[in-house]
């Protein structure tokens, strides 16, 4: 079977099974070992991720939007390890899978385009060699066959195959980027983690980056999960959302929903601080504070220092992430009073903290 | 150089005329860097250069904020260092309240290091990691001595409250490490004020931050500028944030400035096709907007090899047969000024060509 064949089988027989998740996290924890004490990077965090749709992972840096990709692939720093939940893929648990189980797993099934990646290609080797490296050692193809896929993989991404003899000098940043995510594709997995990666380009490259994940997405039913702090991206290229913030999902909705009708207060004050060109006369407004010690986190709900609406019970009683609307999830205790709040939230003044 | 030529090269948001002359005026700007002279390619007598800035022309007016955009590589930080005299410009002219900045020396120099400062992109390499802010924040004053020491302390502490760091005295004693991203930009804001400057050139300041505080600084930079009517020079690759801050902008091609003109003309009327594309690929934080097309193709040529004429030429979609043969003059259009043959210009030239 060829490799544009395989990729065709498994679209179809992907089609026949829309509503069934592919992968699904539920109580996720991980914890890094620190020497001022074990950090929460991510306390007990549930999604799922339907084939061929694209979810991204929102929030701001230290809040466990990477922590959480690279649990995924169990690739965490030395320091870090997953203390508890499961990650459901395929009728396995990710979490226990045996080690070689999880080598095999990766790239196969499940591949990563790491932050920053575009600048880890070997500067000495051509760009096909550690495509096809990844062919040969990883997918045990002879060379000619992974000759064959990595032009293929080129053509995918939008460059072109004679581009295949190059060293990475001779590549822009975007067609580097490019060239990691044929790289990701190499072995048409199920599910591709992207983190950031578009964040170091240019807008125009950006474009034609973001525009390729599009693409791929109807053509290999590709499933991704998009981490980024960019709500533009999100808006771009995924399907649904989850908010991230210091370790727990705040709220989780489609793309739509998210952009329509958010009811996390974290969230309305994202889309508050973030500028559209579309919109000039928007008055962007910040949150002010930060993210809390995840060493020590405090009571109640993460966000109780930052929060405008902040009420006493958000200090010592956690809000649980339930279901405030058919597919929408959010974890605040003042939910119900949403309206009220999204108004209150446009107005400036509402987020002068210690007035 | 005849002065006619300069006032013809002259790109400008002031169309109108008006009477207050300009802070900064440059003319004819350009900064070429060696490339390091190997010895092949020394005894094989090729020596290029990096292209950065090819003949740059504006006026910036006293308080205005004004944004310098344009993609990696454009030219726009090397225009900033230029403007700050961190680089000596390879031909060209940059005068401030009327002096020849390549002339400056000795006290002179001094007093415009005290008039023109930077504001850096990477908050958590601006300080050294020993000095306690109100030590870091002192520095400035202690390297022009100024005040003594219950001076400077004061003046310190009104730099804080201004950049929103209340109260001033609770941060007196801490160090870089005990504060956010976003606090420690307003340290490296306050560090920038406290000499009081006339300009300020920002190099993408909140690149590095989170988003949900970027809006702090940025907000805090207009408000600055508007009551000690500083001029703010804004350096980035993002519209989104340039549309917010700043009352002018320009856009940088391969070392050219190709328009500029008041920000809301240039974001919601772009004339040059280059401008065109650069907005059109900007996201937007909305959910199913339509697919935008982007006509132009590759990726911007090297700045050693630069095109022909109009360097944007190679993947202009509306390219002619002019644009390849020189530069295309500044053409006034819908209050912004715009170097495209598309708006005209090509007469003169089409005589003047060789």
């Amino acid at each position: 079977m060829s490799p544009t064949q395989a990729i065709t089988n498994k679209a179809s027989a992907v089609a026949h099974q829309d509503s069934v998740p592919l992968l699904e996290v539920e109580n996720l924890e991980v914890h890094y070992n620190t020497r001022r004490g074990v950090m929460k990077a991510v306390d007990g965090i549930s999604f799922s991720l339907k084939p061929g749709r694209h979810l991204g992972l929102i929030g701001e840096s230290g809040c466990g939007k990477t922590t959480t990709g690279r649990a995924l692939l169990r690739v965490l720093p030395r320091n870090g390890h997953i203390s508890g939940g499961e990650i459901r893929f395929k009728g396995r648990d990710l979490v226990r899978v045996k080690d070689a189980e999880m080598r095999r797993l990766r790239w196969r099934e499940i591949s990563m385009v790491p932050q920053a990646s575009m600048d880890s290609l070997d500067p000495v080797y051509r760009v096909g060699k550690q495509v096809m490296e990844v062919l040969v050692t990883r997918g045990e193809m002879g060379r000619r066959e992974a000759r064959e896929r990595a032009e293929e993989l080129f053509a995918l991404v939008g460059l072109s195959a004679d581009r295949l003899d190059n060293y990475p000098h001779e590549f822009s940043g975007g067609m580097r980027q490019r060239a990691v995510i044929a790289m990701a594709l190499a072995l048409n997995p199920d599910i591709v983690i992207a983190d950031e990666p578009v964040t170091a380009l240019d807008v125009i490259v950006q474009h034609q980056v973001l525009k390729t994940f599009r693409e791929l997405q109807g053509r290999l039913q590709l499933s991704v999960i998009m981490i980024t702090h960019d709500i533009s991206v999100v808006a771009e290229t995924c399907d649904e959302v989850a908010v991230m913030y210091a370790g727990k999902i705040m709220e989780l909705a489609t793309v739509e929903d998210f952009f329509h009708d958010p009811y996390h207060p974290y969230t309305l004050g994202l889309q508050n601080a973030f500028p559209n060109l579309a919109n000039p006369d928007q008055a962007l407004i910040s949150i002010e504070g930060y993210p809390p010690d995840l060493v020590e986190p405090p009571n109640g709900c993460r966000f109780n220092t930052r929060c405008p609406f902040a009420i006493e019970r958000c200090f010592h009683e956690e809000p649980p992430l339930i279901e405030v609307a058919p597919g929408h999830q959010a974890a605040c205790h003042r939910w119900r009073e949403v309206d009220q709040l999204r108004a209150k939230a446009k107005e400036a003044e509402t987020w002068q903290l210690g007035g | 150089m005849a002065a006619g030529r300069v006032s013809d090269q002259m790109m400008s948001a002031d169309l109108s005329g008006s009477s207050e002359p300009p802070l900064i005026q440059v003319r004819d700007l350009v900064k070429h860097f060696p490339l390091g002279g190997g010895l092949l390619s020394g005894l094989a007598g090729h020596r290029g250069a990096v292209r950065a800035v090819n003949g740059v022309s504006f006026d910036i007016k006293r308080g205005e904020i004004v944004g310098i955009a344009g993609e990696s590589g454009c030219g726009k930080t090397t225009t900033a260092k230029l403007l700050l005299k961190l680089y000596e410009p390879t031909s060209g002219s940059i005068t401030i309240d009327g002096k020849d900045l390549t002339t400056l020396k000795g006290a002179e120099l001094k007093a415009f290091r005290r008039r023109a400062q930077l504001m850096f992109q990477n908050p958590y390499e601006s300080f050294s990691p020993r000095f306690t802010i109100l030590r870091a924040v002192s520095e400035p004053l202690i390297i022009h001595g100024m005040g003594d020491t219950a001076e400077r302390t004061e003046r310190v502490r009104q730099a804080l409250e201004d950049v929103h760091l209340r109260p001033a005295e609770s941060f007196f004693q801490k160090y870089p490490h005990q504060l956010s991203g976003g606090q420690l930009q307003r340290v490296v804001l306050a560090r920038a004020l406290v000499l009081d400057p006339d300009f300020l050139v920002a190099d993408e300041p909140v690149s590095m931050l989170d988003v949900s505080v970027r809006a702090g600084i940025l907000n805090t930079l207009k408000e600055l500028s508007k009551r000690r009517n500083l001029t703010v020079i804004y350096i980035s690759h993002d519209l989104s944030l340039i549309q917010y801050l700043c009352d002018t902008t320009a856009i940088m091609y391969l070392g050219r400035v190709v328009e500029m003109g008041p920000t809301r003309q240039i974001i919601g009327q772009p004339q040059h096709p280059y401008t065109r594309a650069l907005i059109a690929t900007i996201p937007i934080p909305e959910p199913n907007r339509p697919e935008k097309t982007i006509p132009i193709k590759g990726g911007i040529p090297s700045a050693i090899d630069l095109p022909s004429g109009c360097p944007f030429h190679p993947r202009c979609p509306y390219v002619m047969d002019i644009c390849p043969t020189r530069m295309p003059p500044p053409v006034g259009i819908e209050g912004v000024t715009v170097r495209c043959y598309l708006h005209g210009g090509g007469e003169a030239v089409g005589e003047a060509a060789d």
